[in-house]
């Protein structure tokens, strides 16, 4: 026969984890909202600030299991005033995603400019989660809004391309070629995002020259024009296994 | 196994390779899109280079241009190229040869051959302490 005090105990021991584990989940709740509260402040800080993006992509014969590629990016600003708009939790997934928008009327942006920005409400979205395994689309709409950001340094300043090219009989054959990306960007709008069937992300951005041109108070060649990119990023990582499986061959 | 049993296998055979072959290309993953970006890589270096008026018939261009897009359309500012033409080194060791007939010295020949250069060819050639 077990004493009644250990049978007290066990049910109290029971009864402790029990409310622990209600405490636990409440935890994840409001530690995954506030991670995505702290992607959206980023995303602001990213589109009115500005950003320092740098990337490289190399390829050598053209194969594709040489490719190499890598983009870094850097910010960092004080913005007051940023209001969370919609939050939303979904506990089955613990997936947070929060609205952050701001409106100021000046800010000096990465580059030292001072922006007139008149007060325009500037919206982002964050995505956050405490469960590494339910990361992926997350990770992957973060890659995607990197390759937005690349796309649209490239169409606005450039790129550096260096390259060893082999000529036979007049037909050309790229053996090595590198480009090289950077540059600060500001401004840019994501216009869209989602995550296609095969669970891949995409993000779509703008940038209106004419707004720049008018918020810096500067002339800008092509002025009317409005660049549109879409940056894609993938939840799996399916090109390093096959990266693998030729370098064992 | 009747023969109307055996056209149905064949058939389902039939429909899982092609199924197979064609569902590779939509499959998800960044392999897709490493492959595709390789491909850009290639048409924007063979834009660049292609745009050179003194490409070779045989050899190796290196260069390293200022890309920027203006109407869509990529513009390439080459500020740097080295060409070294395969049909170039090859007349260039018919000189050598001859010049070895003359007697002069070989390593200086090998010299000229390395550098491609036509300045130093002839400067070379035509040096009064040779002679």
């Amino acid at each position: 026969m077990i004493p009644k005090i250990i049978k007290y105990f066990i049910v109290a021991a029971v009864c402790m984890g029990v409310m622990a584990h209600a405490g636990w989940s409440g935890n994840k709740r409001i530690m995954t909202i506030r991670a995505a509260k702290v992607m959206a402040e980023r995303a602001i800080v990213e589109s009115i600030y500005g950003l320092k993006l740098k990337a490289t992509e190399e390829v050598k014969d053209m194969i594709p299991t040489s490719f190499e590629g890598s983009t870094e990016t850097k910010t960092m600003a004080k913005i007051k005033g940023i209001s969370y708009d919609d939050i939303v939790y979904d506990q089955e997934k613990d997936i947070a995603k929060v609205t952050a928008s701001v409106a100021l009327d000046t800010i000096t942006n990465i580059d030292g400019k001072v922006m007139n920005l008149k007060n325009k409400v500037y919206k982002r979205v964050g995505f956050a989660t405490s469960t590494p395994e339910m990361a992926g689309p997350i990770k992957a709409l973060r890659s995607a809004e990197l390759d937005a950001y690349k796309q649209l340094i490239k169409q606005i300043v450039g790129f550096t391309l260096e390259s060893q090219t082999k000529v036979e009989n007049y037909m050309l054959k790229s053996d090595l070629v590198k480009t090289k990306v950077l540059a600060t960007l500001y401004l840019a709008e994501v216009t869209d995002y989602g995550w296609d069937k095969q669970n891949d992300a995409f993000v779509k951005m703008s940038l209106k020259v004419s707004e720049i041109s008018e918020i810096l108070g500067e002339t800008i060649v092509d002025g009317g024009k409005v660049i549109e990119v879409e940056g894609q990023g993938a939840q799996e990582d399916d090109f390093s296994a096959v990266k693998k499986a030729e370098k064992k061959q | 196994m009747c023969a109307s049993m055996k056209i149905t296998v064949q058939w389902i055979i039939f429909v899982v390779l092609i199924c197979i072959c064609f569902a590779s290309s939509i499959w998800a993953g960044n392999k897709a899109m490493v492959e595709q970006n390789t491909k850009e890589l290639d048409e924007i270096n063979k834009q660049a280079v292609g745009q050179l008026s003194d490409l070779p018939k045989n050899g190796t261009v290196k260069i390293k241009a200022n890309a920027k897009y203006k109407e869509g359309v990529i513009q390439f500012d080459v500020y740097d190229k080295k060409i070294v033409s395969d049909t170039e080194e090859k007349e260039i060791k018919l000189e050598n040869n001859s010049d070895l007939n003359a007697g002069s010295v070989k390593e200086e020949t090998v010299n000229i051959n390395n550098s491609n250069d036509k300045t130093n060819r002839e400067k070379q050639g035509n040096d009064p302490k040779d002679n």
